[in-house]
């Protein structure tokens, strides 16, 4: 998968979740999410985009 | 583990989850997303539209999501050592990410987090009185050990009456927990 597939998918679950891109990066950098499954997901993709 | 590339490795190790899910508890497979040319990927349940999704358990009108994030290390004979820095198994009444949780085991690596709760951890839904007040075990962090995906079906299946597809179920756990030992080279 390119970068810019991987930043389409954070970009799908963080306006699933009422964020934007920008957003859902800096709430999951600040360990500021969400119980719920779709937050774990999202934060894994996000870690896996700035590894 | 072995394999040319890091896209092999995983997908040798998505591919030996996702089959041992699907002999013992869903048929749901597991979808791996792997940077190009990085050792570095996750797996999840996904949905026909790459959506993350709990999974329909078999006959116990249960649901799991899942969520390992991997790193793999070359070796110096040429094998792959795998490294979990991030895993999460959500037990839910429903499909969809807001449908009530009942348990949770989480795990998140020192690597991307510190100076937190325990690393390895579990909340439950409930909250225990005791003589010091209220236990909130949905928001607390409980210590576990690591909690390996095996452990959950084992768990699923022998007290949340999870009925598997085959019968020697826990034989097949203990030989994937005998390969995870290998793969990441410590005791679990």
């Amino acid at each position: 998968m390119s970068d810019s597939q991987l930043k389409a998918m954070i970009e799908r679950e963080a306006q699933a979740l009422g964020l934007t891109f920008n957003d859902a990066v800096s709430r999951v950098k600040a360990g500021q999410i969400g119980e719920n499954y779709l937050w774990q997901d999202l934060a894994s993709l996000v870690h896996l985009l700035h590894e | 583990m072995i394999g040319d590339r890091p896209t092999e490795v995983f997908r040798n190790f998505r591919d030996h989850i996702s089959g041992l899910l699907n002999k013992t508890i869903t048929d749901a497979p597991l979808s791996l997303t792997h940077r190009k040319d990085r050792p570095f990927a996750q797996f999840a349940f996904r949905d026909d539209a790459d959506f993350p999704m709990a999974a329909p358990l078999f006959s116990a009108g249960l649901f799991l999501a899942v969520s390992q994030q991997l790193q793999v290390e070359q070796q110096p004979d040429q094998t792959w050592k795998l490294r979990t820095l991030a895993y999460s198994y959500h037990l839910l009444e429903d499909s969809n990410p807001d449908s009530r949780w009942i348990i949770r085991w989480e795990y998140v690596s020192h690597a991307q987090r510190r100076n937190e709760h325990p690393r390895h951890h579990v909340h439950i839904a409930t909250i225990v009185d005791t003589p010091a007040g209220e236990m909130d075990l949905d928001k607390l962090h409980l210590s576990t050990g690591w909690v390996t995906i095996e452990e959950v079906i084992r768990f699923l299946i022998a007290e949340m009456g999870v009925k598997p597809k085959i019968a020697d179920w826990d034989d097949q756990l203990l030989k994937s927990e005998e390969l995870f030992k290998t793969w990441t080279r410590r005791e679990v």
